[in-house]
């Protein structure tokens, strides 16, 4: 008496946990079917989608179809060179967007980073190592990007200061120095980061980058 | 069984080095990216620079000496942690040193570059909403 019971009970749960296996299985074809792309206008997209007998819950796991999705591998490196609260919006959004290729952004920022340092021994702000940092970080971005994507990552990284700001202008200015100096050399095959660390120390006896506060120059 | 031995070889000499070198001890972080950069434990930074009381309107122009041991005084008091940076920036001034952005409050306390010495610098670690979340020493560069 007892045992036929259980059976019966155990048959119940089985149906009632196929349904939602087989939903669960069917939404994510459809919505991989549907090719829409994950980001902000995401869900609302795919709220709309069609959907046929199989599929009309869908619509309803769009919030979780959208947002739940492994984060690329690129994504879980990127850690190790950002400081994620020290992003801008501007910033944020483009990693969101581009994430391998914002990999190579701060990737290549540590680089010049590192160029700085060995050089000035000092990572300074508005003076000479600032300007040297920015020039570094903008070739090599020329390297790794296009040109228009290496534009975007450098101003957003500027974004949360004012036009006007001084130190805004200043950066902008050697970032541009940078890129221009990268071209030229990208042109003549001859674009590494120790082309671009001579150019950068060339262009500051020259007096062609932007430093507000003179330091000094490397001993 | 040699990850093992690999990781315990490990943990014994990055022990030994801190024991040997109180200078190198460091905050640990889960942050990946901070967890790459040298701070300053509160005993290291207080036998390194000694400690005097923050002085918010003599610490801009304050000599480096000074400077840095009001530092270590706010790293104890922390105050401005869970403040916006911009107050800070606009009570302790512009930076003068760099840390990831100029959103990040950073103030050189050591300069090391034409003495062969580390170079050090306050810095305000903040949150995602731009907040004061922590108040540190940092070595900005090396020797």
């Amino acid at each position: 008496m007892f045992l036929p019971l259980v059976k019966i009970e155990l048959v119940l749960i089985l149906f009632s946990l196929l349904p939602s296996l087989s939903y669960g299985i069917s939404c994510e074809d459809w919505f991989k079917n549907s090719k829409l792309q994950k980001g902000p206008t995401c869900a609302d997209k795919c709220g709309v989608l069609d959907t046929h007998m199989d599929t009309f819950p869908c619509p309803g796991l769009c919030e979780k179809l959208c947002a739940d999705s492994p984060k690329p591998k690129e994504m879980l490196s990127l850690g190790r060179y950002l400081y994620y609260p020290g992003l801008t919006p501007e910033e944020k959004s483009l990693v969101e967007q581009f994430p391998s290729e914002a990999l190579k952004v701060f990737l290549a920022k540590e680089r010049a980073e590192w160029g700085c340092q060995r050089i000035f021994h000092r990572d300074g702000v508005d003076d000479e190592s600032d300007a040297f940092r920015h020039f570094v970080w903008a070739g090599l971005l020329e390297q790794d990007l296009s040109s228009e994507l290496a534009k975007k990552f450098l101003d957003a990284h500027e974004s949360n200061l004012p036009s006007n700001h001084p130190s805004k202008s200043m950066d902008l200015a050697n970032n541009r120095a940078g890129l221009l100096r990268a071209k030229e050399l990208k042109k003549n095959g001859m674009l590494s980061q120790s082309s671009l660390e001579a150019a950068a120390m060339t262009e500051l006896k020259n007096g062609s980058l932007i430093v507000l506060i003179p330091r000094g120059m490397p001993k | 069984m040699n990850k093992h031995i690999r990781g315990m070889t490990a943990c014994l000499l990055f022990g030994l080095l801190g024991l040997v070198n109180p200078s190198i001890a460091v905050q640990s972080d889960s942050d990946p990216y901070l967890s790459a950069r040298v701070f300053l434990e509160f005993n290291s930074a207080l036998k390194k620079f000694g400690t005097q009381p923050f002085n918010m309107k003599f610490f801009p122009t304050a000599p480096l000496k000074i400077k840095a041991a009001m530092a270590v005084d706010l790293m104890k008091s922390r105050t401005w942690v869970g403040k916006p940076a911009v107050d800070v920036q606009k009570s302790l001034g512009k930076n003068t040193g760099h840390f990831w952005s100029a959103t990040v409050p950073a103030y050189i306390i050591q300069e090391g570059w034409n003495e062969k010495k580390d170079t050090w610098q306050l810095v305000f670690l903040i949150d995602k909403r731009g907040i004061v979340s922590d108040i540190r020493i940092h070595r900005n560069c090396c020797l």
